[in-house]
């Protein structure tokens, strides 16, 4: 690709200082053994040395707490409810994983289905986000994005996919936004265009990095991992299967996996007031609650931890392949794997699952049962 | 493997043929470095998955609570006090209990663990005595226990199980040597502005995942307040009146049944240190009521019994 | 559906309003838009639902009872359930609330053209149906279907809903209107005996035919054998279905049977399309 740029790792803040102008740049900051995307300084510098943020930067796009509604609750306009505008701030985060860029991409397809059913807020935030990733080369025991369609390197979902060559950054331009911005940068700080025999060791090396962080991932115990036995199987035959009370025992019932997880997406909305006026609020919400399929009437259709941790796998493995082309509603972060306080693996789950679908006994014609 | 998960199979693996009991509520390796996983072991096969390392740091109690029949649980000190604590609580037969007593070195902070190496990735932990080995890919680093061991085990108080009826080791020294009170000083010696400002910090964090409460083995409600949707107690936000009254409630309810056994603080993905709380809460019960909780089945909670002489101090 | 911000609601104003049962558990509101223009971007269809708002309560989706056919005021009867459904049920006219939608996918009256219609409906979940078979006998679409049939009961005539409308159809002769109660009581001068014997004794043939049936679950449980007895495919039948729901437009995350939202895919199904979900609602 010859529009990528070499710079030096020493000027990548400089690069970023760049970018920093008209956008609120974040950069990955660990601290008090967190790591999260927080505001580039540049008297602190830069540091690529993290393996992942501790939670997804999904709130970045979709926050834990937003207004949506604005009302009066006394006067002539009581009742009379108002878009909360959403911010126009632009804001560029830098390194974030290609996992977590695989997530914003398939969250796109959720929050923008059709014309009906578009969210104005992710969209808003999603249009004046700017994405640089940093590719993986390092991937830890928990992650498994190359099971879920992603990879360390992946660059879906990004504007900029960088790799880290140790003494020289590659940024490769995946959108022509990211192209914009990578003119942007080379007008102030100096990069070298990967072309010729200088190109051609750094995008080696690049490759290199992919090849070993995939083979890191491929040496892993869960590697191999599949839905394709899922996917033969109806989703009733799957949702029917004895494993999920054995899966179920352990779990809390928290909501670590949920919030920490860059694709889990479900939230509340509920009204607030206080005194002359109030909002109404969207907050994120987890399936793992008792409350959050609870009728006013009681009846509750996931009445137990069963059917709860039951719904966030389906979720993930059957409902949201069948409705996005076969893709899974997992990115394979890990976060959930390293997070939950009781280590109920994803990847032990579904290799469970998927034993469980080559063994369930057929229930009609395998095209008929994919198909339902 | 280690002395104590051998001894702990055996007996699993008796209780489990003998029919003594339905189930037996341990630890099974993680499936990740630094991590054991809450496992229930119903056959004598089943039984040779069970496995004891510093890592076990979940809270058997609130997981028996849900198991079905007789069942034993491995359990420290803390646990075996919070075994005590839903006994009396009702929330399971003492006849249907069997504590398989596993007395306690100190559990490991894998935070800590992570911060001595500089964030570096640690493949596997062995503990030997007391030392705490990290290996990574190009490294492998030797810890005292003491360093990298969660602060609450560092001022255990009950280090030995208070209910046994099976034994694992010999008793080991009762307490962890560290002071609890000291922790609490960092509130007390502050006025209630800085306290409270601290009070937020603490908790600014908080994604309210519920982990803590989740873990805990106080919080067995029915419907916690923080779920009550008629009337609805709480608001949901992120805001911090929302976030600090859970917190706050939470505690309140938790005061003189506390053992301040350090699961929530274990379970909290972002590492927050609840046991500024939980220590306050374990300190003040002692200290102005002479209570530890749970230490035995007769014990009433501090703030269930009523005594003219009861200290005034609390309302201050 | 407002166009730009689908979170935000249409503000209507309460015309008028009337407790339909003696308990006062049902309420039944009708409502106006304030603007036209919204009135116009209401374009519904029988069996779709909205979600109405009491700012300050919240929002809680309730099925449209009324029919596009009869004008631009919107029709809903509620159940006082939980807390947005009882700050309803306290309104008075003149209030304002906010009207979301129309959501969902409505029954399938298009697609039926040219059928018989067995419409079969039990207490207080006649609603949309009401809205399904105004606008089946409207002037406008009624040459279009066959045989029209509305099977109704209620455990006893005060909690029978609507009775001015169904005693109308029971006075046309395009509609065969059976309306039931449990048990006999004084003064009732229509059918005695439970929703599914009314069904049997009328043995309504599948031949080019469709039902839609909505009714508490006992009520569905034993009906749907006695479509089955008389021959009836699953592809026939449609069920309208509740869960728990927020945004009504299919991104929250709640409402969901299986791979379908009910909010957005539903809430009316074909039995065969349940057939393949699992049984979760």
């Amino acid at each position: 690709m010859y529009d990528a740029m070499i710079f030096s790792r020493l000027d990548l803040p400089r690069v970023i200082a760049a970018w920093s102008a008209g956008r609120a740049v974040y950069v990955p900051t660990t601290a008090g053994g967190n790591t999260t995307l927080a505001p580039f300084d540049p008297e602190r510098g830069l540091s690529l040395d993290y393996g992942n943020t501790t939670l997804s930067p999904k709130a970045f796009l979709f926050p834990q707490t937003e207004c949506l509604l604005r009302f009066a609750t006394c006067g002539q306009d009581a009742a009379l409810a108002v878009a909360e505008p959403q911010g126009t701030q632009k804001r560029l985060l830098f390194g974030i994983r290609p996992c977590d860029a695989a997530a914003f991409a398939l969250l796109d397809a959720v929050f923008c289905q059709d014309a009906h059913s578009t969210d104005p807020s992710w969209v808003s935030r999603r249009e004046r986000t700017i994405l640089v990733g940093l590719g993986c080369n390092t991937p830890d025991a928990a992650c498994f994005c190359t099971a879920m369609g992603s990879g360390p390197h992946h660059p879906r979902g990004l504007d900029i996919l960088a790799a880290d060559l140790g003494d020289e950054v590659l940024l490769t331009p995946v959108t022509d936004r990211g192209r914009a911005l990578l003119a942007e940068a080379a007008s102030i700080v100096p990069g070298i265009p990967a072309r010729g025999e200088r190109g051609g060791t750094a995008l080696g090396r690049a490759a290199t990095l992919r090849i070993n962080a995939e083979a890191v991932m491929a040496r892993s115990p869960f590697a191999g991992l599949t839905l394709e036995a899922v996917a033969r199987r109806s989703q009733r035959t799957v949702h029917a299967l004895g494993i999920w009370p054995a899966i179920a025992e352990t779990c809390l019932n928290c909501g670590v996996c949920t919030f920490a997880c860059p694709t889990c997406h479900c939230f509340d909305i509920q009204d607030e007031t206080k005194g002359a006026s109030g909002r109404r609020v969207r907050n994120w919400d987890t399936c793992m609650s008792w409350l959050f399929t609870a009728h006013a009437s009681g009846h509750n259709p996931r009445p137990t931890k069963v059917e709860r941790v039951r719904q966030r796998f389906m979720h993930k493995f059957k409902y949201m392949p069948m409705n996005l082309g076969g893709r899974p509603g997992c990115v394979g972060c890990g976060r959930c794997v390293r997070q939950c306080p009781v280590n109920i693996d994803i990847r032990e789950v579904l290799r469970t699952l998927d034993m469980a679908c080559r063994a369930a006994p057929p229930s009609g014609a395998p095209r008929a049962e994919a198909d339902s | 493997m280690n002395a104590y998960a051998r001894r702990i199979r055996e007996i699993a693996r008796r209780l489990l043929s003998e029919k003594a009991v339905d189930a037996v509520a341990g630890y099974r390796a993680g499936t990740v470095p630094m991590r054991a996983r809450p496992f229930v072991a119903r056959t004598p096969a089943e039984a040779g998955e069970l496995t004891w390392t510093g890592f076990c740091v979940g809270n058997l109690a609130k997981l028996a609570i849900g198991l079905p029949g007789r069942v034993a649980v491995c359990a420290q000190g803390c646990i075996s006090r919070n075994l005590v604590g839903i006994v009396r609580e009702n929330r399971l037969a003492r006849e249907n209990l069997t504590v398989i007593g596993v007395p306690c070195l100190g559990m490991l902070d894998a935070r800590k663990i992570l911060a001595k190496v500089g964030g570096r990735m640690v493949t596997g932990v062995r503990e030997e005595g007391d030392a705490v080995t990290a290996t990574g890919a190009d490294f492998e680093e030797t810890f005292a226990r003491g360093d990298v061991k969660r602060d609450t085990c560092l001022t255990c108080r009950h280090r030995n199980p208070v209910l046994v009826d099976e034994v694992v080791a010999d008793p080991v020294p009762e307490t962890g040597g560290g002071d609890g009170d000291r922790i609490i000083e960092l509130w007390e010696r502050k006025k209630p502005d800085a306290r409270f400002e601290l009070f937020t910090r603490t908790f600014r964090d908080c994604i309210r995942c519920y982990a803590c409460r989740d873990v805990c083995p106080l919080c067995h409600c029915a419907t916690c307040f923080v779920d009550r949707s008629r009337p609805q107690w709480l608001g949901k936000t992120q805001d911090e009146p929302d976030v600090l009254t859970y917190h706050l409630l939470r505690a309140f309810h938790c005061a003189g049944r506390c053992t301040d056994c350090g699961a929530c603080e274990s379970a909290c993905p972002l590492g927050i240190p609840m046991r500024r709380l939980t220590a306050k809460l374990e300190s003040d019960a002692r200290r102005l009521f002479g209570h530890e909780a749970s230490l035995s089945l007769d014990a009433k909670p501090a703030l269930a019994v009523f005594s003219p002489d009861d200290p005034d101090e609390v309302f201050s | 559906m407002n166009e730009k911000n689908p979170y935000l609601p249409y503000p209507v104003r309460l015309v008028e309003a009337r407790f339909d049962t003696p308990d006062t558990s049902l309420r039944t509101l009708r409502v106006a838009f304030e603007d036209p223009a919204h009135a116009a971007g209401f374009a519904y269809r029988p069996g779709q639902f909205a979600e109405l708002s009491v700012t300050g309560r919240g929002e809680a989706p309730i099925g449209i009872a009324s029919s596009p056919t009869e004008g631009d005021e919107l029709l809903f009867t509620v159940s006082r359930m939980g807390v947005v459904t009882t700050a309803l049920h306290e309104l008075s006219p003149g209030d304002r609330l906010g009207v979301r939608g129309p959501l969902g996918n409505g029954y399938p009256l298009a697609d039926l053209a040219g059928k018989d219609i067995v419409v079969v409906a039990g207490g207080y979940a006649v609603t949309t149906l009401r809205s399904a078979m105004i606008w089946l006998l409207d002037p406008a679409n009624r040459a279009r279907y066959g045989r029209i049939t509305f099977v109704y009961g209620a455990r006893s005539p005060e909690l029978l809903l609507y009775p001015e409308t169904w005693r109308q159809w029971m006075g046309r002769s395009d509609v065969d209107c059976r309306v039931t109660i449990d048990n006999a009581c004084e003064g009732w001068d229509c059918l005695v005996g439970f929703v599914p014997r009314v069904l049997k004794e009328l043995a309504p043939s599948p031949e080019g035919a469709a039902a839609l049936v909505c009714g508490p679950p006992a009520m569905i449980r034993f009906s749907l054998p006695v479509f089955e007895d008389l021959g009836w495919q699953p592809e026939q039948i449609f069920m309208s279905l509740e869960n728990r729901m927020k945004c009504g437009i299919g991104i929250c995350g709640r409402c969901n049977v299986g791979n379908r939202y009910v909010c957005k895919h539903g809430p009316v199904f074909s039995k065969a399309e349940l057939d393949r979900l699992p049984a979760e609602y």
